[in-house]
């Protein structure tokens, strides 16, 4: 009587064991299908503008730091367009993802990206002290500003390329950087600029840089 | 190139393996030698001249060259000559080869195309030259292997041709150009934000060349069918050359942009080749 139970609770974990494989090759596939699942980029908004002097006098673009004395014919800006706002709900299905996701398995560490969902439809450069005697305080100088790409093997590009830039994917950062750099010499002791970027949904975010001292290129 | 080289490979296979009733009079040579380049170099000026940045070093030699060759009769009265040559990168990257028609036996007219490797070295250094106000950006050194392909139509004359001592004096009238090589500078005015692109793009230009020489061959023994014996043959190239190109200036964008065709003054520019080894004959 009793090795007749014994036989009968061993036919039922044997008939017990291809469910449990079933359960586990489901919850591994889901994983898996998850885990090979790429990362869109993350939505920003652009909610705050940066405007700051750079120096460009030297072989290669001082990208990385800033000054407030530039030289007469080497005037280059470094404008930042960010989203300040927290984005946990973007983040939100991201984690999610990875909650379902074998972190293991990535070959590498991919670093999320970003892209604006409201995008830049134009960018406009002020002067708000004299520049020299045709170019006044007030006037726009948008078609003397040119976009500098942070390839040092590359010529200027204008406004439209730096545009296309800061609407596209960006990598590592809720933030978009180009780098504007004017044609004209400054013929004043000071200069100061003010950036104006019209977004698509009609938001106008505008910087203005300190009051740069200009030296004698 | 590629293909031109692998046709000289599979023509040299089919007449060392082949049983080919064709080929006669087969002949593989090895001969070892030296090269002297002679370039007259101008001051430079307002354009770029690339045949002043040819290496060349006066006092020394300039070039070791290391020659197979595979000849051979055909029919009864052609004779073809291939020469593979490498210099000291032992790259088989240059040849000569001739097809001659003998209309007497000692007095032939022929067709051939060469090709000869040259260096074009250092060149950046007229850019930083010639604009000392800017900076240039990419400070490497600067390098062409510019092949220059001829092709000629050679008289050839045999005063000598027995079992033992050949001579054969051949003159080869053609035109060679350099192939097309481009380069790009990216200079970027001091104190300020200027920008400038210069870009060369060399042209495909023939001109004419002249170019002597001199073949002799002693055979030193025979063992069955097959002869052994010395060679000697020397050349000497005389042209005058210039290195014509399309000169791209952009200032700032690329929107900016200046083109301009330059042809810069002709340089003498010879080669005198010196070379002497071994061949078996059957």
């Amino acid at each position: 009587m009793t090795e007749t139970l014994i036989n009968k609770r061993n036919v039922k974990k044997i008939i017990l064991i291809p469910k449990v494989i079933i359960v586990l090759t489901l919850g591994f596939g889901i994983k898996l299908f998850f885990s090979c699942t790429p990362q869109d980029p993350i939505e920003i908004n652009y909610n705050n503008i940066s405007v700051i002097g750079i120096d460009n006098s030297d072989m290669y673009l001082d990208y990385y730091n800033t000054t407030d004395t530039i030289y007469s014919d080497a005037v280059a800006l470094k404008l930042t367009l960010s989203d300040t706002s927290i984005f946990y709900a973007s983040l939100f299905y991201q984690n999610l993802i990875q909650t379902f996701s074998f972190q293991t398995l990535k070959a590498d560490q991919i670093d999320p990206s970003y892209i604006p969902k409201n995008k830049v439809v134009d960018i406009r450069v002020k002067t708000i002290l004299d520049i020299n005697d045709s170019i006044k305080a007030g006037d726009d100088i948008s078609e003397s500003i040119l976009y500098a790409s942070i390839d040092n093997f590359d010529l200027y590009h204008n406004l439209c390329q730096g545009i296309l830039w800061l609407n596209g994917i960006q990598s590592y950062y809720e933030r978009s950087t180009i780098i504007l750099v004017l044609k004209t010499s400054v013929k004043n002791t000071n200069a100061r600029f003010e950036v104006k970027v019209t977004l698509d949904n009609g938001i106008e975010l505008i910087g203005t840089t300190e009051i740069f001292t200009i030296i004698e290129s | 190139m590629r293909l031109t080289l692998l046709t000289i490979f599979y023509l040299i296979s089919c007449g060392l393996f082949g049983q080919s009733s064709i080929l006669k009079n087969q002949e593989f040579s090895f001969s070892i030698g030296i090269g002297e380049l002679d370039i007259e170099k101008f001051s430079p000026n307002e354009n770029l001249d690339f045949i002043n940045y040819v290496d060349y070093y006066p006092e020394y030699t300039d070039f070791i060259i290391l020659k197979l060759g595979y000849k051979f009769d055909l029919f009864s009265k052609m004779s073809a000559d291939i020469k593979l040559i490498m210099m000291d990168d032992i790259i088989p990257d240059n040849y000569d080869i001739s097809l001659h028609y003998f209309v007497r036996p000692r007095l032939g007219i022929g067709i051939g195309s060469i090709l000869n490797k040259n260096w074009i070295t250092y060149f950046e250094e007229y850019q930083i030259q010639t604009l000392p106000d800017y900076y240039l950006v990419d400070y490497n050194v600067q390098q062409f292997t510019t092949y220059d392909l001829g092709f000629y139509l050679s008289p050839a004359l045999k005063p000598i041709d027995n079992d033992i001592f050949k001579l054969q004096i051949t003159c080869d009238f053609g035109i060679s150009s350099f192939m097309t090589e481009e380069a790009t500078f990216y200079h970027k005015k001091k104190l300020s934000n200027e920008r400038l692109q210069y870009h060369y793009k060399t042209k495909t230009d023939y001109q004419p060349y002249i170019q002597p020489k001199i073949d002799i061959r002693l055979k030193a023994f025979k063992i069955k069918e097959t002869s052994f014996g010395i060679l000697l043959n020397s050349n000497y190239y005389f042209s005058n050359r210039s290195i014509n190109y399309i000169r791209t200036i952009q200032a700032w964008t690329s929107e900016n942009r200046i083109n301009e065709q330059i042809e810069p003054s002709k340089h003498n520019y010879s080669r005198f080749e010196f070379n002497m080894g071994i061949f078996l004959r059957w």
